[in-house]
């Protein structure tokens, strides 16, 4: 794994642009091609077996959850406990994810986070970089078939002739391109698609209605449960015949107290990090973050440890990531359905990556 | 071993020769929005509020910034906030805070600092509209949603 200098194409905005991805510049660059990250085949071997690794792991964690009732750990009320439950025992399926990774080309990839419900820079992975490499052939592949298995995995995750709405916050300009990248994608596998304001879904008649006051049978939302959990319509989440996308179980995924519960459930595992509620348990340099925070939001490097445990926060071993003179590299593989299935490298200046991280793209020889 | 063989894939090809495609749908569905939901809003079985205000501050002395203007009527917006109280979450606005007993509404300086009902500039609600939606979303107005 290096980080190589290049030269960007004459006409790279244009390009991007041409593309749909108008958010490259957002207070600072966002898209970055003055340089690619550049692998070797045995390197994304590695993180595509430690992302297949670790997402079954996730998936035997949620099993170990609802099989002990142990919602309590993950800071879950009983409404939330009772649709994980339901969700999982329905074996509804999930759609896509993204892991977080330190990994600096030696040693094994280690898990930071699990971003199971509401990843974004999915359309900069799946189609923005690859089109970068199509035009620059910068390097001979890339490890990318996140377009193509979202596509398969739509046919898979929904009855054929479904049509599906589509939620989130269409304010936010990094959201509502992956809404409608996503959308584009089940379109593509044929499915029937409709796009609406998370906040324009209704209530009537024991239902939730979308803006034609039509039912919403089937709804990717765009929009973390724990949010969802916390606002008014959450108490009709029990009797709504609709189905999401993600599942309701997803929340034991995206949330930070999974990390103790795979460090408790695989001690010592190779893509694990210690982790623990207790900030004493852990030796050395930790980082801690919220359980619910998101995009860096709240988390923090304490170098020599911490004394005391805060509620609704874990503690995780600090391990660096790749360092360049362009700043800190992390690793994100997308996993669509239970299957590893490509990488985006988001950089920045500090140790914690950010929303406004840099996208840098990626390829191997 | 490839990852990619080859062939660019269908959406690029969608994106790049037929562009308005990224756009017709979010013109489509504003006219839908704009001539359906007010229809469509007051119809039946309401289980959400919002307030409307004669002025920002006392708008805001309820619901500080999550007050907005309706450019058609000039009122100040607050925020859907669930009917029944039964059914309040942790992010629901509720009926406002300078309406609440006892409270002296969001402050924090300018039209925030409004004062408590009675004691100051605030002026209660002109009207409260009924409507089924804006029961999700809450949230989104002080944080991001993506990860």
């Amino acid at each position: 794994m290096r980080r190589q200098a290049r030269t960007p194409r004459r006409d790279w905005r244009e390009s991007v642009e041409a593309l749909g991805f108008d958010f490259h510049t957002l207070d600072g660059p966002y898209w970055v091609e003055d340089a690619c990250y550049r692998f070797d085949a045995d390197e994304i071997d590695r993180i595509e077996a430690a992302c297949n690794e670790l997402h079954a792991m996730c998936l035997q964690a949620v099993a170990h959850v609802v099989d002990r009732g142990d919602y309590a750990s993950l800071g879950l009320d009983d409404r939330a406990a009772r649709l994980v439950e339901r969700s999982w025992r329905a074996r509804e399926p999930a759609l896509y994810g993204r892991m977080d990774l330190a990994y600096d080309g030696h040693g094994q990839p280690r898990l930071l986070e699990y971003n199971a419900d509401t990843p974004t820079s999915l359309y900069e992975a799946a189609v923005v970089q690859w089109h970068w490499l199509e035009e620059t052939q910068a390097g001979a592949d890339q490890f990318n078939l996140i377009h193509e298995r979202l596509v398969e995995r739509w046919r898979q995750v929904l009855p054929a002739g479904s049509a599906v709405h589509f939620a989130g916050c269409l304010e936010t300009r990094q959201d509502e391109a992956t809404l409608e990248y996503l959308r584009e994608a089940c379109a593509c596998a044929g499915f029937a698609t409709h796009v609406l304001d998370v906040s324009d879904i209704g209530w009537r008649d024991a239902r939730f209605v979308g803006l034609d006051d039509g039912p919403i049978a089937h709804l990717f939302k765009l929009y973390p449960w724990e949010w969802m959990m916390d606002e008014p319509f959450a108490a009709h989440l029990p009797v709504a015949p609709t189905r999401w996308i993600e599942p309701a179980w997803k929340q034991v995924l995206s949330n930070k107290s999974l990390l103790p519960l795979l460090w408790r459930l695989f001690p010592g595992h190779p893509n694990l990090l210690p982790a623990s509620h207790d900030p004493r348990e852990l030796d050395g340099p930790l980082v801690a973050k919220p359980r619910y925070g998101r995009e860096g939001e709240g988390v923090f490097v304490a170098e020599r440890g911490l004394a005391f445990a805060e509620p609704a926060m874990v503690y995780q071993g600090y391990t660096p990531l790749y360092r360049s003179e362009a700043g800190h590299a992390l690793v994100g593989g997308w996993i669509v359905g239970d299957e590893a299935v490509g990488m985006g490298i988001r950089e920045d200046d500090g140790a914690i990556t950010r929303n406004t991280s840099r996208f840098v793209p990626h390829c191997f020889d | 071993m490839a990852r990619k063989r080859g062939k660019r894939p269908a959406f690029i090809q969608k994106a790049t020769q037929d562009k308005p495609s990224f756009e017709i749908p979010w013109l489509a569905l504003g006219a839908a929005a704009l001539i359906g939901f007010p229809l469509l809003r007051d119809a039946t079985s309401d289980s959400m509020r919002r307030n409307h205000y004669a002025d920002r501050g006392s708008c805001e002395c309820d619901y500080a910034d999550r007050c907005t203007r309706d450019l058609a009527t000039g009122s100040w917006d607050g925020p859907w906030y669930a009917d029944d109280a039964a059914d309040r979450k942790a992010d629901d606005p509720g009926e406002g805070a300078c309406r609440r007993p006892g409270s002296y509404g969001h402050s924090g300086g300018g039209y925030y600092s409004y004062g408590r009902a009675g004691t100051g500039g605030y002026r209660g609600p002109v009207s409260i509209e009924h409507g089924y939606r804006g029961g999700f979303g809450g949230t989104a107005h002080v944080r991001a949603a993506g990860s």
